[in-house]
């Protein structure tokens, strides 16, 4: 049972994370019907600026509780990867716009590896890693431990999340959205410009990226050039388990991905008797995209087939 | 003098040649309609007048000045808005979201009492105003597709096809719409395939065939037209 209730915790901290960068991929396919493979090395790129700006203050001897230097380090990420997310989306995919999709998703495999290269060049090649300086506390109960990093983890997650169902469901930016997400020449004809809809969706899921960048980088104490790739696999995973287009879907595909990892790598040793270990943790995110994929290709919330993903 | 002007205005889809270098006008406060077979080029008209689709030659004049290549979501803002043909709602928003979305391009925060008018216009659309838009029944959708255009305060409005599948109360209903709309000041580009009740609320009409207009008149002269009659208004 405290194994059990253990990986919940883990699996929610983990599909939070998720969550936050499945958002990214569903909100540019919901308008673009495009899969944008750069958005895990995104969140990499959000995770490195971070740590670098950590690094540079902790360099210069500047004496800040550790929280604060990650919120500085986080407050130089965000409008990196929303300036980086408007880039890609002008520099390699506008011109793609009337394009088969075969070229706009190759062009999404191209610029994913460039930002890797590009990340390798300036911060090397090797693991860096995460400052010990955010407070290492810790709630334990019943035998099962929640650490504070956890609990924020979670909480930021959550409360992103209910921002951005708030702009998309309230403001006029996101009426602008889900319209030009049903027909970008319908929108057009209501004054909206779908070119700037489209930059900032790209923003917005930039900036989403960015925060979980920084939040899986503290969470595993280091970060490193390839870690988007995988990441930004189980973040589109969760994506189209949610039903890819579509923002609750993606908050939960994520959730319950994070989750089912967690439990999958909790207990694969014991039902194994041994024979296999909890570093088979991937296996599950792929084990259920092919599932997802051959029986419930819609996804759990999703409407449309995302055909040629 | 004239909000709207093209002249020698040539639109294709590729090789196909849809409009051949028309040229028709719509002054200031004028009803006019466009009326045609199908595939006469009509709907064509009204995509390039609104910027959805491009010129490949000739000009087009709004308020003295040329807007030729302009891109549509540009046009609305100066006034040019068009409900095009099957109405175009958005059918997962709200009611309320596609009225909402009509005002999208307004700079001035008075909406609420567009919003009344509306209401007040189509009482069905304020009982609906919670429910997704694809819910609604085609004459529910095409009221909401005129009225979500009246929330962006037109200068000229385009309508495409609005009788288009309604049952004869529906059309009739619309007809009285449109002339309401047209005394309220707002200057009107109708097409219809209903060449009869087009030709009844308007002042003048234009007639399309094969990407030309082939007449153009005051209304009452073109129900008259013994051409007309037989082509377009049975006999």
């Amino acid at each position: 049972m405290d194994i059990f209730t253990q990986q919940i915790i883990n699996g929610l901290v983990l599909g939070s994370i998720y969550a936050l960068v499945a958002l990214g991929y569903t909100m540019v396919y919901g308008i673009l019907e495009l899969i944008n493979f750069a958005h895990g090395e995104v969140t990499m790129i959000g995770a490195m600026v971070c740590l670098a700006v950590i690094g540079a203050l902790l360099g210069q001897g500047v004496d800040l509780p550790g929280v604060a230097l990650v919120l500085i380090g986080l407050a130089a990420a965000i409008p990196a990867c929303m300036a980086l997310g408007f880039t890609i989306e002008r520099v390699a995919y506008r011109p793609l716009r009337r394009a088969p999709r075969l070229a706009a998703l190759i062009t999404a495999i191209g610029v994913s590896i460039v930002l890797q290269n590009l990340a390798m060049i300036v911060w090397g090649k090797q693991y860096v890693s995460f400052p010990d300086i955010l407070p290492a506390a810790r709630l334990e109960f019943g035998g099962v431990t929640v650490t504070g990093l956890q609990i924020v983890i979670v909480a930021a997650s959550c409360a992103l999340m209910l921002g951005l169902w708030a702009l998309v469901q309230r403001t006029s930016l996101g009426r602008a959205m889900r319209a030009t997400a049903q027909s970008p020449d319908l929108a057009a004809l209501m004054g909206i410009n779908p070119d700037r809809v489209i930059s900032a969706t790209f923003m917005i899921g930039a900036a989403l990226a960015a925060v979980a960048g920084v939040l899986v980088s503290a969470y595993y104490t280091q970060a490193h050039y390839y870690m988007g790739f995988l990441l930004g696999l189980k973040a589109f995973t969760a994506a189209v388990l949610g039903g890819i287009g579509n923002i609750a879907g993606a908050m939960l595909g994520g959730v319950l991905l994070g989750v089912i990892e967690s439990l999958g790598a909790g207990y694969i040793g014991p039902l194994t008797g041994g024979f296999l270990g909890s570093h088979y943790q991937d296996v599950f995110a792929f084990f259920v995209l092919i599932v997802v994929l051959v029986f419930r290709p819609a996804g759990l919330l999703g409407e449309r087939v995302a055909e040629r993903a | 003098m004239n909000l709207i002007e093209a002249r020698a205005l040539e639109v294709s889809y590729g090789e196909i040649r849809a409009v051949r270098g028309v040229d028709l006008a719509v002054g200031r406060g004028e009803l006019v309609c466009l009326i045609g077979a199908n595939g006469a080029g009509k709907t064509t008209t009204l995509k390039a007048l609104c910027g959805m689709l491009p010129a490949r030659a000739g000009v087009i004049n709004y308020d003295g000045a040329p807007v030729t290549g302009r891109p549509a979501h540009e046009l609305v803002r100066r006034g040019i808005v068009l409900v095009p043909e099957g109405r175009g709602i958005f059918a997962r928003l709200t009611v309320l979201e596609n009225l909402q979305l009509g005002a999208y391009a307004r700079r001035d925060a008075a909406v609420a009492p567009d919003l009344e008018r509306v209401y007040d216009l189509f009482p069905r659309l304020a009982e609906r105003r919670r429910q997704p838009a694809g819910t609604l029944s085609g004459g529910e959708q095409q009221m909401l597709a005129i009225g979500r255009a009246l929330m962006s305060r037109p200068r000229l409005l385009l309508l495409d096809e609005p009788s288009m599948g309604l049952a004869p109360l529906l059309v009739q209903k619309i007809g009285d719409v449109i002339r309401r709309i047209s005394r309220e000041g707002v200057t009107l580009l109708l097409v219809e395939q209903n060449a009869r009740l087009a030709l009844a609320i308007s002042d003048r009409g234009y007639v399309m065939e094969s990407g030309r207009v082939t007449l153009a008149d005051s209304a009452q002269a073109l129900l008259s037209n013994p051409q007309v009659q037989a082509a377009y208004l049975g006999g």
